[in-house]
């Protein structure tokens, strides 16, 4: 260093120029002129006059020595005040030659800052060995520009210290010429900015992942996302793990390395210490899901680092929500859009007959005397007329049902109800429906099936059921079958394919159709939300011999006896 | 009206549907097998009357109608035959490659007395024999 220093004629103490000499010289010559006058005019003799000379020459010297160090005391409390303020402010001086073997002269806050022992001889040639190797050629451009063209020398580049910690230094310098425009030297400052590049960077990181995030829209696109942000921005692995809702399954998404490790479940001991981190995906108050992040190459989860997790998952868990939201407003949109189709369908189907026996009925009549028109002709087309009419009835019903029911306005009309008649009734109303698909309905009743219950929606439950059964078991055989007691019981049982064990709850929601066959999705939903109103609950059960049965059990509390138990494929 | 001995093969598993058009075309002296199963008919074309159309339905149980145009054209005598969809699906929404034409339900009884008259005259079909078809002219 004291080399460094000699080289750059900046060393620890100031310079001991001739002018700092220059009183002592003035003094000598004031003494001299004083005392050879004093001697011309015979005040002094001559040893008088040595020994004054002497005294003052003294007197002059011990004064110069005294200034001397003064300044010299001044100078190393300014020295010790700019390193106490460059260690405050983390910044750093040096003044460095040009050439690769030449020395750097560094202040006690750049050796700091450098992580490098103080006093350590430093070279050009080891500077750029402690700058990071992304930003190294950076740097030697910035530097060599500076020299030879007078760009302004002032950038910001990551190092690596000694001990593989990296810090982002903030460097400015200028560089000195001679009077011929030579350069000599570069003079400049270091400072640490590792704190403040870290916050710019986390900010312009949630900046662009919210940006990104609001781009995707797909619940899907939303996920990868999230992972393609994390990973490796801010972990080496990342590990969705999204809970279920309404209209989505549980979800695991595991990308990058190491990614399925360290979940922070609590299940075993914890993996290395700062080398993962989980945190909760939180939307409307509500829990969502786990994001874990892993670092196996990346340095460990610090406490700044946790923050940024903290925040990145925030705007993770809103956007994943929104995607959700998104997708089952599509679906809800998909699903009424369906529904306006098949409901279209199934009231364009009794209509077509109905308006067909209508045009045909009045051009029979308009080409020929009425009287002429059998009886018969006009006795079957008024038949379908009204089968025609009684089915858009049924439709229509279905569709103010489910209305009612959708809109939370479904109210009981409880009066005495005897199951079996109704049953009856509208087995005997659908009988040629179901005979026109080849199912021949039986209906078993027992007694005592009496209750307080609302006749006209118990009606539209059994109409569903059976006709359920038709749509699904065409071909074969039904049966109905109505146990009193409490609770009273009813079952359609059909031998179609049956329902796929997965199927037993989904079939039960609203719009839901099995092979399109006619009806408007909301049969069983209606049939559900009508039973579960009365208090009971209807349930389907697979049978074994194929096919499937649908068990409607409705409260009885005026029945004395309980139901007996049956087998509801039997 | 002068129809020829043809019949109108209706498939259709809405009987009420079925039993308007036996119904009126009858009234219009049109003949008419009607069934509400896509196997049967088949059937009928082999086996019963000649056909000089065939209506057919799209949502049936067993077989829709898109299988039953599909089986109907895989036999090189009906390559020719006409078929018509009938049916409640707007035209949009409905894929049926191999029918000479498609109409939504509820369909004008005018509208369909104008495709039997095209396809099912007396002078539409010269050649009395199961393999002939009448000209086309779509």
């Amino acid at each position: 260093m004291r080399r460094a220093a000699k080289h750059f004629g900046l060393a620890g103490r100031p310079p001991r120029s001739w002018w700092l000499l220059a009183p002592l010289f003035a003094g000598l010559a004031v003494v001299t002129v004083v005392v050879g006058a004093a001697r011309s005019s015979g005040l002094l003799g001559e040893m008088g006059a040595h020994a004054l000379s002497a005294a003052v020459v003294v007197a002059v010297v011990v004064a110069l020595v005294w200034r001397n160090e003064r300044l010299l005391q001044r100078l190393a409390l300014s020295r010790t005040f700019l390193e106490q303020a460059q260690e405050a402010a983390h910044v750093g001086s040096w003044v460095s030659g040009l050439g690769d073997g030449d020395a750097i002269e560094w202040s006690r806050e750049t050796y700091r800052l450098f992580g490098v022992p103080d006093g350590e001889p430093i070279t050009v040639r080891r500077f750029f060995g402690l700058v990071h190797p992304g930003d190294r050629e950076r740097v030697q451009a910035a530097s060599a520009a500076a020299i030879d063209t007078g760009a302004p020398y002032d950038l910001v580049h990551r190092i690596v210290r000694d001990d593989g910690s990296v810090r982002v230094i903030h460097e400015r310098a200028t560089v000195v010429r001679n009077d011929r425009g030579v350069p000599l030297r570069m003079v400049g400052t270091s400072v640490d900015v590792t704190e403040s590049a870290r916050i710019e960077e986390r900010d312009r990181f949630l900046a662009s992942a919210s940006a990104e995030l609001a781009q995707a829209l797909g619940y899907g696109d939303t996920l990868q996302t999230v992972a393609r942000l994390a990973v490796p921005r801010v972990a080496d692995g990342c590990v969705l793990h999204l809970r279920a809702d309404a209209s989505h399954a549980p979800t695991v998404l595991a990308v990058g390395r190491g990614g399925a490790r360290g979940n922070g479940d609590g299940d075993g001991p914890p993996p290395d210490a700062g080398r993962s981190t989980s945190v909760e995906l939180r939307a409307r108050g509500r829990v969502i899901g786990v994001m874990s992040l892993t670092r196996d190459h990346a340095p460990p989860f610090d406490a700044f680092a946790r923050l940024l997790v903290r925040d990145f998952a925030d705007r993770a868990a809103l956007a994943i929500d929104n995607a959700r939201l998104f997708r089952q407003e599509q679906e809800s949109v998909r699903a009424r859009d369906e529904f306006l189709a098949v409901a279209s369908h199934e009231l364009r189907t009794p209509i077509t007959p109905l308006k067909l026996q209508v045009e045909g009925l009045v051009r029979l009549l308009e080409r020929q005397q009425s009287h002429e028109v059998s009886m018969d002709r006009l006795a079957s087309g008024l038949e379908v007329i009204h089968r025609s009419t009684e089915r858009m009835h049924d439709l229509v019903e279905a569709l103010l049902c489910a209305s009612e029911i959708a809109d939370g306005l479904l109210e009981l009309d409880r009066t005495e109800v005897d199951l079996r008649q109704l049953a009856r009734t509208v087995v005997a109303r659908m009988r040629t429906l179901a005979e026109a698909s080849g199912c021949s309905i039986e209906l078993v009743a027992s007694d005592d099936a009496v209750g307080s219950w609302d006749a006209t929606r118990l009606e539209r439950v059994i109409h569903a059921l059976v006709s359920n059964a038709i749509k699904y078991g065409a071909g074969h055989p039904i049966e109905v079958a109505v146990i009193g007691g409490d609770p009273t019981r009813l079952t359609v049982r059909d031998h179609g394919a049956g329902v796929p064990a997965g199927e037993h709850e989904r079939i039960f929601q609203r719009f839901q159709r099995g092979n399109a066959l006619g009806g408007f999705g909301v049969g069983l939903w209606m049939a559900r939300e009508v039973v579960s109103a009365h208090g009971g609950h209807v349930a389907v059960e697979r049978c074994d011999d194929g096919g499937a049965a649908f068990v409607v059990e409705l409260p009885n509390h005026s029945s004395a006896a309980a139901s007996a138990a049956a087998g509801a494929c039997t | 009206v002068s129809t020829a001995q043809r019949s109108v093969l209706i498939v259709d598993d809405d009987v009420d549907f079925r039993e308007t058009l036996e119904a009126l075309l009858a009234d219009e002296g049109y003949g008419v097998i009607a069934t509400g199963d896509p196997r049967e008919a088949l059937d009928m074309l082999r086996d019963v009357a000649p056909v000089c159309l065939v209506l057919v339905d799209l949502v049936m149980p067993v077989m829709n109608g898109e299988e039953l145009v599909r089986a109907i054209r895989g036999e090189p005598r009906w390559r020719d035959l006409p078929i018509y969809v009938l049916s409640a699906w707007p035209q949009s929404q409905a894929h049926v490659d191999g029918a000479q034409g498609y109409l939504e339900k509820p369909v004008r009884f005018e509208t369909l007395l104008s495709v039997l008259d095209r396809w099912c005259r007396a002078d539409a079909w010269p050649d009395a024999s199961c393999t002939g078809a009448p000209a086309r002219d779509v």
